[in-house]
């Protein structure tokens, strides 16, 4: 019991299962399937980049690209599925992974050989990955993505195929994470890169790696957003980045490095994604919504900022206790 | 050639800055000024009035914010006073941010004439190519919305920003016509989706969720129709929420098709291009556009002041939908 | 050129030749760009830009960041509309809009210094909220019909020179004092290069933030009470669209992202960068969105080729050890 209290997620999930249920009380159909469904679907997209982005976090890097990279895939995808004689689900999904892979390794390539700070060279890609598409299509949305495409992001028995792909997704990250080599340079990187580098971890290899997983992972979100939603809008997704950021910061990420869990960056997913839903369902009048929406994450991220400060303390009380 | 345009210009630009009106034997130089760039609907403005420019041999420039910043017009335009146009087409993103600027496009001796929407003081302009004044779109808009809800029901407007000036007018004009003439209906929310796609189709499935009885969505942005559209067909609810709104006919067409949208409500965008481009010619050379005029590829325009109308408002149906190109 | 290597860095250097390259083409492809005209309105264009970016630079040499700089202006921008609409005079309008830019600096600040937020994520909070704020208070409407005795902040010349010219030159030398020769100034940067150090060696480092954060905000209100005045009329959204342009225009002029160096001459040299390659696209007539990538290669390539220089020096030293 203690240990889950201490957990960093804790504090966020509560907050979240406090909000659920005031909306719940507020409005019965909050809490139906179709509504729970919507408001899970219509957060894969940034879900699956907040993945990606939790690692590029606990490297104590940051990818303020994403939301670039997502859109430049998902546009080369939606112009492919339709004018390509070989396009097919299989395809489409090479061309995502390849298109993301490209992406990510610019990125990587650019932050790791040089060691320039990473939101410098991800702020200056995010304009070129954007500006690329906007030229290419001179803005114009490519609509009626075809029929097999979209059949890809709808829902079957009802499971949504959508939210299938996200779980993966989060597995295959956490399993990284945890399991392998690289996943544990992740955490090194990111908490004291001179005793990373001191006990054998290859810095530059592992960051370049992270910045490549974050661009697949943003090449396959293209994938998912075409597939969910019919139509290709290359201006789309303005600021989705920062969603995917405070996702994971909710979720207990530290934006410093060090620190970060996938379980935690899902609850924060699925935070903001019931915040943006339940501002409708609890009616807040259209102008409050924004400042509502902010008040809540300001007061999430304070919440949980005490929180670790106070578990520290005390912590530290304990070392100082024993040190005595 | 394009050098010799820039001299050009550029004595053009000096020359009206000694106060003598020099019409040129070469060609006019017309900057047609979208409130965005990449907007479907204004790229096909682009596609007319680039058309329009070679049917009538003047050169026109196509250039606008690729965002909805008001300011950013604003430069557009001092950088087009600075490039010597003769002439400055302008739709205004904001009616009265662009004045300082168009003062100062006037000051120069450069003809100023507004398409699509207009500007708070109008003696800045020549004229005003209009598609039809806000508040009769916005009531039309609700016409053909009530008529498919049966007059009765629980509806909401999703619009692009709540910054948008033209969006909101039509929201409220729609709104207004319905308190005065459908006392059935209730208004039970007011959205807006900034223009991105994805967040319309999120809204509307979250209005689906806190309004159960919602029986309709007006759409008063592009985006948002075709949005609202897909969410309503994919909860299965084709015919008992309707979908009508502000769309291109390509955006709509496969939504009309499938059934999940009823009607989608505009002007011919390309035409509106063609004509500010035509009015703008028809200025420099010291012409006028009159009353009843038939104008080459976009028809019989209705002139009242110095504002020019096409009337004519497209309802888009199943029926026709194939007989537009935009 | 030794001496040129004493008396600038490098990255000087390779900003200088980047912009003389920009101010070349811009002269070649265009008659109208050198004129005097063109060069002044330049400059009234991006000195709003360019004021909210030397704002920005303050808080990233502490370490920090503010994401809510856009809708601090912005709403700054209709705090100011609804004062001089309502039937304030200019000066009260201006003291209430400063006071608001003063409330939002000091939210940021206590998130950041007393909570201990990451600025990143306390801004990014912020930055919601202020957009909110400026949205009810505004209710979305851009608000016009600013009594014409506000104009001359954004529209007035003196000696043939826009007003907002002048101030941002003006802000710029005392911004540029204040960071090098006071105390303040020094903290700033002893902050931004090490949070503790500064903590130990005596200096009141919350202090520091606070006044770091109001002024980034304060330099934001007059960016949006500039904006206001040149087109008459105050919206929410304002100054949103700038966000992303002032980081990189901060981090083009050779602030680090990570804080404890950089400057103000840098920062306006990059806005001026940036303004000039909008205003030379717009003059030549290509398409805005090529404005987007030209922005994005042109910090990457700085950044990179500044990099390259840096670490072959590195080499070539290391070698003569």
């Amino acid at each position: 019991m203690k240990k889950i209290l201490e957990k960093r997620e804790t504090g966020v999930f509560l907050i979240l299962l406090l909000l659920c249920f005031g909306l719940s009380l507020y409005s019965p159909s909050f809490l139906s399937y179709t509504n729970i469904k919507n408001v899970l679907v219509n957060s894969v997209p940034v879900g699956i980049m907040a993945a990606g982005m939790t690692i590029v976090l606990i490297t104590a890097g940051i990818d303020v690209s994403v939301a670039s990279q997502m859109m430049f895939s998902a546009t080369w995808l939606a112009i492919f599925s339709q004018n390509s004689p070989i396009a097919n689900p299989v395809t489409v999904l090479i061309l995502a992974l390849v298109l993301g892979a490209i992406t990510g390794a610019i990125n990587g390539f650019l932050i790791a050989a040089f060691s320039i700070p990473p939101i410098i060279i991800t702020l200056g890609t995010a304009s070129i990955y954007r500006g690329i598409i906007l030229v290419y299509t001179n803005g114009r949305w490519i609509m009626n993505i075809p029929k097999w495409f979209t059949a890809l992001g709808k829902t079957y028995y009802n499971i949504p195929l959508p939210i299938i792909y996200a779980i993966i997704i989060f597995m295959i990250t956490a399993w990284i994470l945890k399991h392998t080599y690289f996943g544990r340079s992740v955490y090194a990187v990111g908490g004291n890169e001179n005793a990373a580098r001191y006990v054998g971890v290859n810095i530059k290899k592992t960051i370049f790696l992270t910045y490549f997983y974050s661009g697949l992972l943003c090449g396959f979100a293209g994938f998912v957003l075409d597939a969910i939603l019919g139509n290709c809008q290359p201006s789309g997704s303005n600021g989705w980045e920062m969603n995917a950021i405070a996702a994971a910061v909710i979720g207990g990420t530290n934006i410093l490095g060090g620190s970060g869990s996938v379980i935690g960056t899902v609850i924060g997913v699925a935070m903001m994604g019931v915040i943006e839903n339940g501002l409708v369902v609890a009616h807040i009048p259209t102008y409050w919504q924004k400042l509502v929406y902010g008040l809540i994450i300001i007061a999430t991220v304070t919440f949980d900022v005490l929180r670790r400060n106070y578990a520290d303390s005390k912590k530290q009380m304990i070392e100082i206790d024993q040190e005595a | 050639m394009k050098k010799r345009l820039a001299l050009f210009a550029l004595g053009a630009a000096m020359m009206v800055g000694m106060g003598t009106t020099v019409y040129a034997e070469e060609e006019y130089t017309i900057a047609l000024i979208p409130q965005q760039v990449g907007i479907p609907y204004f790229e096909t403005s682009n596609v007319w009035g680039t058309k329009a420019g070679e049917d009538l041999g003047c050169e026109v420039i196509y250039t606008g914010p690729t965002s909805g910043d008001a300011a950013a017009q604003a430069n557009i335009v001092q950088d087009m006073i600075t490039k010597g146009v003769d002439c400055i087409a302008i739709s205004p993103l904001d009616a009265s941010a662009i004045e300082p600027v168009l003062k100062q496009a006037k000051e120069e001796g450069i003809k100023v004439i507004t398409w699509d929407s207009d500007v708070t003081d109008t003696s800045l302009r020549e004229a005003y190519v209009n598609c039809c004044s806000e508040k009769v779109l916005g009531e039309h808009l609700m016409q053909r919305f009530a008529e498919y809800m049966g007059e009765e029901g629980e509806y909401a407007i999703i619009t692009s920003v709540l910054t948008a000036q033209n969006c909101s007018a039509w929201a409220k004009y729609a709104t207004e016509y319905q308190e005065a003439n459908y006392p059935n209906m209730t208004r039970v929310a007011y959205e807006p989706c900034d223009d991105d796609q994805s967040k319309a189709y999120a809204i509307t499935q979250n209005l689906m969720t806190a309004y159960p009885e919602l029986k309709g969505v007006l759409g008063v942005t592009t985006p948002a129709p075709p949005a609202a559209a897909q969410a309503v067909g994919e909860a299965g609810k084709n015919g008992e929420i309707v979908v009508t709104g502000v769309v291109e006919a390509s955006a709509a067409k496969s939504y009309l098709e499938d059934g999940s949208m009823q009607e989608a409500n505009i002007w011919h965008p390309g035409k509106l291009g063609y004509l500010a481009v035509y009015t703008a010619k028809t200025l420099l050379d010291g012409g006028e556009i009159t009353d009843g005029m038939d104008v080459p590829e976009v028809g019989v325009v209705e002139v009242k002041d110095d504002q020019i109308i096409m009337t004519e408002l497209l309802d888009i149906t199943t029926e026709n939908v194939d007989d537009f190109d935009f | 050129m030794e001496k040129l290597r004493k008396r600038f860095t490098l990255h000087e250097m390779v900003l200088a030749g980047a912009f003389l390259l920009i101010f070349l083409i811009g002269a070649c492809s265009n008659e109208n760009f050198l004129s005097i005209r063109n060069i002044l309105s330049l400059f009234q264009q991006m000195s709003e830009m360019g004021i909210m970016a030397m704002g920005l630079t303050i808080v990233i040499i502490t370490g920090g960041m503010d994401l809510s700089a856009g809708t601090t202006m912005g709403l700054c921008a209709v705090t100011s509309g609804l004062c001089l609409t309502k039937g304030l005079g200019v000066v009260p309008s201006l003291i209430i809009s400063l006071g608001v830019a003063v409330l939002c600096g000091a939210m940021n600040a206590v998130l950041v210094a007393i909570i201990r937020i990451p600025p990143m994520i306390a801004t990014l909070g912020t930055q919601m909220f202020f957009l909110g704020a400026a949205l009810v208070l505004s209710k979305g409407n851009s608000i016009s019909g600013i009594p014409e005795s506000f104009y001359f902040l954004g529209q007035a010349k003196i000696f043939g020179m826009p007003l907002q010219m002048l101030l941002l030159f003006g802000l710029a030398i005392f911004l540029m004092i204040m960071l090098r020769n006071t105390v303040t100034g020094q903290h700033i940067y002893a902050i931004g290069n090490n949070m503790k150090a500064a903590l130990f060696s005596g200096i009141r480092t919350k202090h520091v933030l606070f006044y770091s954060y109001i002024m980034c905000s304060v330099m934001c209100c007059i960016a949006g009470n500039i904006q206001v005045s040149r087109v008459a009329t105050a919206r929410a959204d304002m100054g949103s669209a700038f966000l992303m342009t002032c980081i990189s225009a901060v981090v083009l002029g050779g602030t680090s992202i990570n804080g404890g160096n950089g400057g103000i001459v840098g920062t306006v040299v990059g806005i001026m960068i940036f303004a000039m390659i909008g205003n030379i696209m717009n003059l030549v007539g290509i398409s805005s969105f090529w404005q987007q990538l030209a922005t994005g290669s042109i910090l990457v390539l700085v950044v990179v080729f500044n990099r390259m220089i840096e670490m072959q020096k590195y080499k070539v030293k290391s070698r003569k050890v």
